[in-house]
């Protein structure tokens, strides 16, 4: 597929209670397993041209989420995060630094490794849940099995699973004009499942919804990704939201700034 | 992602906005109806004037006379002839010989005399038999009615006499006008009864030069325009040839066109339009004078080639104008679905599957509008033929026929999806560069 693999890099080299940033990285985190799908960003920095000028949008990120982790990017609006999270997932080229993902290196890929990546190594759920109109909710989760060119039965198999899962069977002929904010949401988590990757990224995934609908969406992606064993990364300006993750990613005008809470996850399943 | 996902995908994104779809198929189907239309009605008529030409026969027939060429008219479509000279079966069977011919029909004349119950023609002033009303003198044409369609006769009114048929004939409006019917009126004949007969000239025992005929009764099936031969009435060689041999065992001193060639003349076929020239040559070399409208016939075919050359870049031009609108349309259609693009991008597609997906909505819709305006084409050429078929029976002339062109339809079809698949590029290139960065900016 193109897909371009270097020997792991050495680790970051971080003191065990003690950071460039003031950052205390502890342990479990320190040493990601290169075989799994650990996500381990060092100086990343990133910057986008505008009317005036290159504006900085990341500046020196290092960060480490480890393999099965479930992080957090948490700040306020415009610090980055969703750049950080576009980053990892392959829709930004990586302009300086380095950023491995499961011993992978990011930055080397382009064109149909790149894509290869975002198919098969990454699922993305979108805050504004980034489904095609012109296709049913079935069609849309099977869209991107449809272009890892899977054969018709196991893609088929497969969307069917996880629309049950996802409690979407029922309205799975119906196109995401016709479903609620929630139930559009849930599609977009199957599509993201659909080719099971090791890595799921959520860029605000209850955005856009109510209290009520953004507890189910949350209980679901979470119950998800223990049943797989993925890393899962979510973006959020939500404290409370951010509360759930085991790992804490606080950005602020492109910068990581706060230390990161780590607990152990014994409900991961490997 | 395989070519029928693609095909799938990219119906889905132009059903999805059928409206603008419709009006781009629209476009391709008016510029595709217009070519069709027009390169349609540019053969039929081509068509009919070269039919016209040849007066209903091949165009690659010759006629030969019975006479001697004119030296000073070589070249000529239509020469003066020379002197009379019979064509019997040898010479017949000598110009059936010459390199570049593929068929000899034999026309046969006949003298005869016409007695149409219930009319009286101008200047028939002999009673027929039975006091069957005047009589006029006319001509007997036979030729071999198997072979129709090799011969310059059209049809205007009724059927052609059956093949090998003594009882059935066709008249022309020139022997028609003899009795006064003309114009649509002509239709009215057929089924009449004439009696028809064949003139023999004899000595009475006191050396009085007497004529008598033998009559014999026809139906009129039809009315033709002919050219065979100069004469009003068309049958069966069977006919023409019994009456031929009756006439001809009559007193030649009383009757001098008793015992003349057995052949009027005589409708050579060459293998093709090439071959007249030389066919032409050789059977004058044999001694006999040729007529053939070739130098009109080359004329009318380049003029009628600037025409069609002209039409075809009407239609070009109009094809192409509506390429433009499906570039627009699907530029339109990339700037509004960045975002959808984006997503393709995110979930994994390359740039090329975009590409693809894009071209193929290009080529979709210029297939649907090349299908619907070829059907339209035909179906606006097949109804502008009708009304000028009309009008030309209406005045007593041949019809048009319009013949359906497959390999015009096809090529509009595949010319049609291949330049909206052209105009589909630039957009589609556009697409697949888009970053799936889109997905995510709001």
């Amino acid at each position: 597929m193109g897909i371009v693999r270097r020997d792991s890099p050495a680790p970051p080299e971080v003191p065990s209670d003690t950071h460039p940033y003031g950052v205390v990285v502890p342990s479990a985190v320190q040493a990601p397993d290169d075989d799994g799908l650990a996500v381990v960003g060092t100086d990343l920095a990133h910057r986008y041209e505008g009317p005036s000028g290159p504006v900085p949008v990341l500046l020196d990120v290092t960060f480490a989420v480890p393999r099965d982790g479930y992080a957090a990017l948490v700040g306020p609006s415009g610090a980055g995060k969703t750049t950080l999270l576009s980053l990892i997932g392959g829709l930004e080229r990586v302009q300086a630094g380095t950023l491995v993902v499961g011993g992978l290196d990011v930055a080397t890929l382009e064109g149909d490794g790149l894509a290869a990546y975002r198919r098969s190594t990454v699922g993305f759920i979108f805050q504004n849940f980034g489904l095609l109109e012109a296709l049913t909710a079935s069609e849309n989760v099977e869209l991107a099995a449809v272009l890892a060119g899977e054969r018709t039965a196991v893609r088929r198999r497969r969307t069917a699973e996880l629309l049950d899962a996802v409690g979407m069977t029922p309205r799975a002929d119906h196109r995401p004009g016709a479903l609620s904010g929630g139930e559009r949401q849930r599609v977009a988590i199957a599509r993201a499942l659909v080719n099971s990757p090791r890595l799921i990224l959520a860029d605000e995934p209850t955005g856009n919804l109510d209290a009520d609908t953004s507890e189910e969406v949350m209980q679901l992606l979470e119950s998800l990704r223990r049943d797989r064993g993925c890393t899962l990364m979510v973006v959020t300006h939500d404290r409370a939201l951010a509360g759930r993750a085991a790992q804490q990613l606080v950005l602020d005008r492109g910068k990581i700034t706060s230390t990161p809470t780590v607990t152990a996850d014994p409900s991961v399943t490997r | 992602m395989s070519w029928a996902d693609a095909f799938r995908l990219a119906a889905r994104s132009v059903l999805r906005r059928p409206g603008r779809a419709a009006l781009t198929v629209v476009a391709v189907a008016l510029a595709a109806a217009l070519f069709t239309a027009m390169l349609t009605m540019a053969a039929t008529a081509q068509g009919r004037v070269l039919n016209q030409l040849a007066k209903g026969g091949p165009l690659a027939g010759i006629q030969v006379a019975a006479a001697a060429p004119d030296p000073s008219q070589a070249g000529v479509d239509d020469p003066t002839k020379g002197a009379p000279k019979p064509i019997d079966q040898a010479a017949l069977d000598r110009i059936a010989r010459i390199p570049g011919v593929d068929v000899v029909l034999p026309i046969v004349t006949a003298q005869s005399l016409v007695a149409w119950p219930g009319h009286t023609a101008t200047g028939g002033d002999v009673v027929g038999p039975n006091n069957s009303g005047s009589v006029v003198f006319d001509q007997l044409v036979g030729i071999d009615l198997s072979r129709l369609g090799d011969f310059p006769v059209t049809l205007s009114a009724g059927r052609f006499p059956a093949p090998g048929s003594v009882t059935q004939v066709d008249v022309t409006p020139v022997l028609l006008a003899r009795y006064g019917i003309t114009g649509t009126r002509t239709r009215s004949v057929v089924g009449s009864q004439i009696i028809l007969g064949a003139p023999r000239g004899f000595r009475s025992s006191d050396g009085t030069p007497v004529f008598r005929s033998r009559w014999t009764k026809a139906t009129i099936v039809g009315v033709v325009t002919q050219q065979a031969g100069s004469g009003g009435i068309l049958a069966s060689l069977s006919l023409a040839r019994a009456s031929q041999q009756w006439t001809a065992a009559g007193d030649p001193s009383v009757d001098p066109d008793a015992g003349s060639s057995p052949y009027a003349g005589l409708f050579v076929i060459a293998r093709g339009l090439d071959s007249v020239p030389s066919v032409r040559a050789a059977v004058e070399a044999v001694g006999y004078s040729t007529s053939a409208p070739e130098n009109l016939i080359a004329t009318v075919e380049r003029y009628v080639h600037v025409v069609e050359i002209v039409l075809t870049g009407i239609g070009v031009i109009a094809l192409a104008i509506a390429s433009l609108g499906i570039t627009n349309a699907l530029l339109a259609a990339v700037r509004e679905r960045r975002r959808e693009i984006g997503i393709l991008k995110a979930v994994g597609a390359r740039d090329r599957d975009v590409l693809r997906s894009f071209l193929i909505e290009a080529g979709v819709m210029g297939a649907l509008g090349g299908v619907i305006g070829t059907v339209l084409g035909l179906a606006l050429a097949r109804l502008v033929a009708a009304i000028v078929d009309g009008y030309l029976t209406s005045q007593g002339l041949a019809g048009v026929h319009v013949s359906t062109p497959y390999l015009l339809g096809i090529a509009t079809v595949v010319g049609a999806t291949l330049l909206a698949v052209g105009a589909g590029t630039i957009p589609a290139r556009r697409a697949a560069r888009l970053p799936a960065r889109e997905a995510v900016e709001l």
